[in-house]
């Protein structure tokens, strides 16, 4: 399914700048080589381009759960997704707020 | 630099014809295990259920387009949003015929072009609605993948709303968001035929 991808990229007008990709629980078997950062240079099949960068959830509620005892949310699940944006934000000239993502923790607080 | 999404962009990912009988012809032992495996309830296999599901499924994959499985992570303040005003998909849906259907891309990349960007790509795991109904809901609205009251319970209320707040206000509203294993529904992944995980595909 990786030719899938590669054409959405194409469609979505995207293959002519590096993007991030946020990738969630086994869709790293399809993304075919998971990494986690910078990509330092393109795929053979031309999916990934030099510096496109990658974050893997392992699973999206993870990202979005309250801390349990069974381990529902992993703190640094949401801070490398925090910081991989971030990051990238700032390499590519996108606004984006230091910690973008402290909305869902700060309204789960309040209830 | 924000790269914003073109209409074009918008109107080819909402129409292009994914050509997914041909691409997952290889899989489709794989694909078939998991729909015995969905029509097998307590152990006794609906054998007539699995024939409709089958036969149901190549109909609709054979015109699946980009926008039938793919969405964009915006959700605003009132459900479903990525829709235009239910008086067009009406309109649409008493008529249809591809050229109502180019009327709604158009007017659903009206309302969302402001918001979207080609910077983020989110990539899900797989689709988890019915074999028998691919695009995700009626009628022939584009878009609807991740936004359907349907797509439960891994986008039920609770977690959709945790899900959506997620994105909101950040750089990642109005990503592109697409499914790895796409055609293949199943509520969790967790179902998948082994087949389809533990090897790349394509």
């Amino acid at each position: 399914m990786r030719d899938i991808l590669r054409e959405e990229r194409h469609l979505l007008g995207a293959s002519d700048h590096p993007v991030c990709w946020i990738t969630v629980g086994k869709s790293s078997v399809v993304m075919g080589e998971p990494w986690n950062g910078k990509r330092e240079s393109a795929s053979p099949d031309g999916l990934y381009l030099p510096d496109d960068r990658m974050v893997h959830i392992p699973f999206p509620l993870f990202i979005t759960r309250k801390e349990s005892s069974r381990g529902g949310i992993r703190p640094s699940h949401i801070d490398a997704l925090s910081e991989t944006v971030t990051t990238f934000c700032m390499e590519h000239g996108i606004p984006c707020s230091e910690r973008p993502f402290d909305n869902v923790f700060s309204s789960e607080k309040r209830k | 630099m924000i790269h914003h999404v073109t209409d074009k962009a918008f109107k080819d990912l909402a129409l292009t014809n994914m050509r997914l009988l041909e691409r997952l012809a290889p899989m489709q032992s794989d694909i078939e295990d998991l729909i015995k495996r969905i029509c097998t309830k307590k152990g006794t296999f609906d054998e007539v259920q699995y024939r409709k599901k089958l036969q149901a499924r190549q109909q609709v994959i054979e015109k699946t387009t980009y926008g039938d499985m793919a969405s964009w992570a915006y959700w605003g303040s009132t459900y479903p949003d990525v829709e235009p005003p239910a008086e067009y998909v009406e309109a649409c849906n008493r008529d249809r015929d591809d050229s109502d259907k180019q009327t709604l891309v158009e007017l659903q990349y009206d309302l969302l072009k402001d918001r979207l960007n080609a910077d983020f790509i989110i990539v899900g795991v797989n689709w988890g609605g019915d074999e028998q109904k691919l695009y995700g809901g009626k009628g022939p609205t584009m878009f609807r993948n991740y936004h359907s009251k349907s797509v439960t319970p891994f986008y039920g209320r609770k977690d959709k709303e945790r899900w959506t707040r997620l994105f909101e206000r950040t750089p990642l509203e109005g990503s592109y968001m697409t499914d790895a294993f796409k055609g293949v529904a199943s509520t969790t992944s967790a179902n998948l035929p082994v087949g389809l995980t533990r090897t790349p595909i394509g």
